[in-house]
């Protein structure tokens, strides 16, 4: 298991190397501004502050390597393998959905 | 004479395998050829060769193909097209695997549109002779054919200027920015009789909204709906119904994330069919009837 602190508002989520970013905050009971969910839009780009991820099979037009290198990553295509820090634009509307039912199931996001 | 259809799509896919279980299994197109790297797939009851192609790398359109009626047709076209002021090339035979003679020309907007005459026949799967009305051995949605394509285009009147002036199409319903306006914001376009072919909305030049495939009816899009639910397609829209065309529908995207669409009803069409206006302020009914208004996602998740 690994966590994910989500900028600016240090929401810590739980996640998982087999999870992607966007599959993890949707364990939480959170969402977010999602497109295609399949790599092949790029509406999903979140800024990787910190640690490292996996990257899933994605389109160039969607992020472009220039992007990439400058830590930018799909929140649908990224698989956190360590602690991650993301940051989450306020136009990509983060949102608890369901944070009573994920509390639930287990799931326990909490504000540092 | 003329354009008689849609005939094939060209797309972009990141992974060509995953692209093939999802148009083969989920969908239900079948395979009828691989060359040069693509794959070429039919609905059912399409008798031509293919009308969806996949070429690996990336996402979106490569092209969108048109079948004329007679040879005569690719010259003419060939002139208007020149006439127009855009740059006509021929595609030769074999070029395009199992696609004969054609002609070739990128928009304004940057699509390119392909038209041919002749595809290799491979025949519908019922059969012509004292046919059942669907073949055994369906896969998931099983849709029978290609329906429309969507795009978008900075210039959406340019484009429907085009297809009307130049590929003799009809507008079955327009955008305008209001009552009164003869500025297209949106245009749906046919030279079936269906209530379009091919369609265009505003966004940036050369982009894919979707492609649609047919089906029969309202039962058959929710029993797609559950298909996509058993096998973890995601959804962008529906079940629900288009003001625009009346058309039922659920858009949903491809594992590389080309939107697709599930299609059926909508209204029989003819030359004179007179064309519906909606106002701007009235999209949102007209693109999704039922909940009348646009996600955040119809605008700008493009391929």
């Amino acid at each position: 298991m690994v966590t994910i602190y989500l900028m600016p508002s240090w929401l810590t989520i739980a996640g998982s190397p087999q999870a992607t970013v966007w599959e993890a905050l949707q364990a939480a009971g959170y969402a977010m501004r999602m497109g295609c969910r399949r790599g092949g839009c790029g509406i999903c780009q979140v800024r990787l502050r910190a640690g490292r991820v996996q990257m899933g099979a994605y389109a160039e037009t969607a992020l472009p390597e220039e992007q990439r290198s400058q830590g930018w990553v799909l929140a649908c295509r990224a698989y956190p393998v360590e602690d991650v820090e993301i940051e989450i634009r306020d136009d990509q509307h983060l949102r608890p959905v369901a944070p009573w039912w994920a509390r639930v199931a287990g799931n326990r996001p909490s504000n540092r | 004479m003329g354009v008689i259809r849609l005939g094939f799509v060209e797309v972009r896919v990141t992974d060509l395998d995953a692209a093939v279980r999802h148009y083969q299994g989920s969908l239900g197109l079948e395979v009828t050829g691989q060359a040069n790297g693509k794959v070429f797939l039919k609905g059912w009851d399409e008798w031509d060769h293919h009308s969806v192609v996949l070429q690996p790398g990336g996402v979106g359109l490569v092209k969108m193909a048109f079948k004329v009626e007679g040879d005569q047709d690719l010259e003419d076209f060939e002139k208007r097209i020149a006439a127009w002021g855009l740059t006509v090339s021929r595609v030769h035979r074999g070029e395009d695997f199992a696609v004969g003679e054609g002609i070739s020309t990128e928009l304004p907007s940057g699509h390119v549109v392909q038209l041919y005459r002749e595809m290799e026949t491979l025949g519908v799967g019922t059969g012509t002779e004292n046919p059942d009305p669907w073949p055994e051995g369906q896969r998931g949605m099983a849709v029978p054919r290609l329906d429309h394509v969507l795009v978008t285009a900075e210039d959406p009147h340019l484009f429907a200027r085009f297809f009307t002036e130049v590929l003799d199409f009809h507008i079955s319903e327009r955008v305008v920015p209001q009552a009164g306006s003869d500025q297209i914001l949106g245009a749906w376009l046919f030279r079936t009789n269906t209530p379009h072919d091919v369609a265009v909305i505003p966004g940036p030049n050369g982009k894919l909204h979707h492609f649609a495939f047919y089906l029969d009816n309202w039962y058959e899009v929710l029993r797609a709906g559950d298909i996509m639910a058993k096998t973890g397609i995601p959804v962008d829209v529906g079940p629900t119904r288009h003001g625009i065309t009346r058309g039922q529908t659920i858009y949903f995207f491809d594992p590389s994330g080309n939107r697709n669409e599930v299609f059926s009803g909508g209204y029989i069409t003819y030359p004179d069919f007179p064309c519906i206006t909606w106002t701007a302020d009235q999209l949102g009914k007209g693109i999704f009837y039922i909940q009348r208004e646009l996600n955040d996602r119809f605008t700008t998740v493009l391929t």
